[in-house]
């Protein structure tokens, strides 16, 4: 699994750093996310322990975690998608630039059918699924760890 | 609810999958049952709260330690359950669909097929299709099973405290404001994207596809851009969608999940003034942190729901496609006279017509042809005749019966329709042959190659007749793929030949081969020729010239240079192209210079 990570961050190029602020924030929102328990660890010690409680704190620290969550959200999934899919253009391209110096005798029916399979169903799979994937993995990882 | 006049695409997913609905019904109440078990693992999550803080001993959580675990088990096997039996009862439906498809295919009037790129159907017959897998095998059980279990939450917690119930709605209901903004957002995009998808493809299809042109003509740097470009196009389409959507994605992946938001500072208040039990209050919360998850595990099947209404009507254009319309009994024909009369033909109704008043007799054992400017409608004639569309107006009888009243079957054994174009089948050569009769012995199949031509370069391949043609016939030359379709036609033996001339030029060689290969194959038989070239023809029995639609002459050759005046001046610019030394005296009339084009 490892493996494939690194070969998603291999394989988002000049994306590459866009990607990895993508994962970053979505681990920061993870922070916010987790910041919700400690609203409900105060609650649970006044209610339990008897220790006072202030509702303006428990509604504070909610609000400060779900905007944290917002922020991050929103940033995290906009570089997401750029990095997705022009990652994926670019690896398009790129396909199309080597075959302008590839030479002739590579070409054949069936050769010139895998590319277009390829350039269009495989990297359509990969467009539509490897930022995400990646984001929602190393995300989840650094959560784990981070907890 | 509007109720609109054609079904929804559900109802019609819903239909296709007429067989396998038990199935079906099995995978949602296993669904429903998985995600009851999570629930049943919360609630008892909730009951040992409930024990700890009303100060009982560990051993008496036990039986709910045991729930959790029997929650999750039961979780465990009823999804697993309900995964293999929706999968499989989908990719049955599938099957079924894409086999309904390609019947369809073989009932659709030839021409429609002839005028759809090929690509478009295996396009809806794979792709599609394939589409409709996640609606069939994880929407209909899991999106069931998601919005079943939160709202027997919810009411699980009206019951503890209805105020409780209102305040942990509150988050999910801004957070479905948000899903029905982004899924408007969806709507307006969604046709975009998929023409600049479309746009993109067929930029790949073209560069990739012509990549050989291209570079032999150092022509890479702007077909390279346009290519580029189109890719370029298609990811910034993307992005910019989700630029539109992501303020409404933002608040409905944070305010959903977020439900503690409203749920704590109410409850809290709500303990503080004595009217709510801690006990009652954290069973909610525990409950509420079960209910958003999978909420939003069902608002993400929003997003396939709009991709679901367009596959269905693209499956549903070739599954509605009008049909040709024949008896299943053979109609007696009396011979294999042709008679057209006052035949009207629009390819749509209310489009303007191709054809109009065609009169005309083709007896039994006579050569004719049809010559005429190109768009004069010659092979549109051809083609009716052969059956490929039907006649708009008026009628084509063959032996004296209306075609329209003989099963298609019959009709194909009566006319053998040679093209331009000849596919060959990535088979044995020998097999290719046999495509025209299927129970012809190899002898028959080694003579009909004979007959055109053909004996002679097979027996040099490298297999002789066992040799593969690779896929569309690559590997042989035009001439060769010529003459082993006409071979094909000739084994099929029918006494109607339809030849639609090759426009493009052959080398004189080949041409000369294919010529004798003709005149072996029209033995015998009555040919109907759509010309391209008059040399060929200047000995058929009746010449038909068309032009715009109209039947304007017919006769011999003789005739027709006498009589008319458009068969004369294509005749005369014949001669010119065929003859350098006479080019300077013969002016090429406009006509007839589209003839060749």
């Amino acid at each position: 699994m490892f493996g494939i990570i690194k070969k998603i961050f291999r394989f988002s190029g000049t994306k590459r750093n866009v990607l990895t602020r993508a994962v970053v924030v979505a681990f920061i929102g993870a922070v916010f996310k987790a910041l919700q328990f400690g609203a409900l660890l105060y609650m649970a010690e006044a209610l339990l322990g008897g220790t006072a409680m202030n509702i303006g704190v428990v509604l504070g620290i909610m609000i400060v975690s779900v905007i944290g969550r917002m922020i991050c959200f929103y940033f995290s999934a906009n570089d997401e998608t750029d990095a997705g899919y022009f990652m994926v253009a670019e690896k398009r391209i790129y396909i199309g630039d080597r075959l302008r110096y590839i030479p002739m005798g590579y070409f054949n029916d069936n050769s010139l059918g895998n590319i277009k399979a390829v350039i269009t169903t495989t990297l359509g799979d990969v467009e539509n699924n490897a930022a995400r994937c990646l984001v929602i993995i190393v995300g989840g990882f650094l959560n784990t760890f981070a907890v | 609810m509007e109720k609109k006049k054609e079904p929804s695409p559900f109802s019609i997913i819903w239909k296709w999958a007429e067989k396998y609905h038990g199935g079906f019904y099995g995978a949602i109440i296993m669904a429903v049952i998985g995600v009851a078990g999570t629930m049943f693992s919360y609630i008892s999550v909730a009951q040992m709260i409930r024990l700890l803080i009303g100060g009982e001993s560990l051993g008496k959580c036990v039986p709910w330690v045991i729930g959790v675990a029997v929650g999750y088990v039961v979780k465990a096997i009823c999804s697993t359950i309900s995964a293999t039996l929706s999968h499989t009862v989908t990719f049955h439906t599938l099957r079924d669909l894409r086999e309904q498809m390609l019947k369809k295919l073989s009932r659709l009037p030839m021409g429609v097929i002839l005028d759809t790129p090929s690509g478009q159907y295996k396009t809806t017959i794979v792709d599609r299709v394939e589409g409709m897998e996640p609606t069939l095998a994880h929407l209909i059980p899991e999106m069931t099973a998601n919005i079943v279990v939160p709202v027997a939450i919810a009411v699980y917690v009206f019951i503890i405290d209805w105020r409780m119930g209102l305040a942990s709605l509150v988050t999910t209901i801004v957070g479905m404001f948000a899903a029905s903004g982004s899924g408007k957002v969806y709507a307006k995009r969604w046709d975009g994207a998929v023409k600049v998808g479309k746009a993109m493809a067929n930029a790949i299809v073209e560069y990739i596809g012509g990549i050989q042109v291209v570079k032999a003509f150092s022509q890479s740097a702007g077909s390279y851009h346009k290519y580029a470009d189109a890719v370029n196009a298609n990811a910034a389409c993307y992005r910019d969608w989700f630029g539109d959507s992501s303020k409404y994605m933002t608040v409905m992946q944070t305010f959903i999940p977020s439900i503690l938001l409203t749920v704590l500072p109410v409850g809290g208040l709500l303990c503080k003034s004595g009217s709510l039990s801690a006990a009652d209050f954290f069973t909610i919360i525990v409950l509420s942190l079960g209910f958003t998850g999978p909420f939003l595990a069902a608002l993400s099947f929003v997003d396939e729901l709009a991709i679901v209404g367009s596959n269905v009507k693209e499956i549903c254009g070739i599954l509605e496609a009008p049909e040709l319309v024949r008896p299943e009994t053979p109609a007696k024909l009396e011979s294999s006279e042709i008679n057209l009369k006052n035949v009207t033909f629009a390819y749509e109704a209310g489009q303007d017509e191709v054809l109009s008043h065609i009169n005309l007799d083709i007896k039994p054992n006579t050569v004719t042809a049809f010559v005429g400017p190109s768009g004069s409608g010659k092979s549109t004639i051809a083609k009716l005749i052969a059956g490929f569309w039907d006649v708009t107006g008026g009628s084509i009888t063959l032996g004296g019966t209306d075609i329209r009243q003989i099963p298609l079957e019959q009709l194909n054994q009566q006319i053998a329709y040679v093209s331009q174009e000849n596919y060959l089948f990535d088979r044995s050569v020998r097999e290719n042959i046999r495509m025209g009769r299927l129970d012809a012995a190899d002898e028959e199949v080694e003579a009909v190659a004979k007959a055109a031509g053909c004996d002679g370069f097979i027996r040099a391949l490298d297999n002789g007749y066992d040799t593969i043609c690779g896929g569309g016939g690559g590997h042989l030359s035009g001439g060769e793929k010529q003459r082993i379709s006409i071979a094909r036609a000739m084994l099929k033996n029918a006494p109607i030949v339809i030849l639609n001339e090759a426009t493009a030029s052959i080398d004189p060689e080949n041409e000369a081969l294919i010529q004798q290969a003709i005149s072996e194959l029209t033995k015998g038989k009555t040919l109907i020729v759509i010309a391209h070239r008059l040399g060929t023809i200047a000995n058929a029995d009746k010449i038909v010239v068309v032009k715009k639609g109209q039947l304007i002459a017919q006769g011999r050759q003789e005739e027709l240079l006498a009589d008319c005046p458009l068969y004369a001046d294509m005749w005369q610019s014949y001669l010119g192209s065929r003859d350098q030394v006479n080019d300077a005296d013969t002016p090429v009339k406009e006509d007839a210079v589209c003839l060749e084009s």
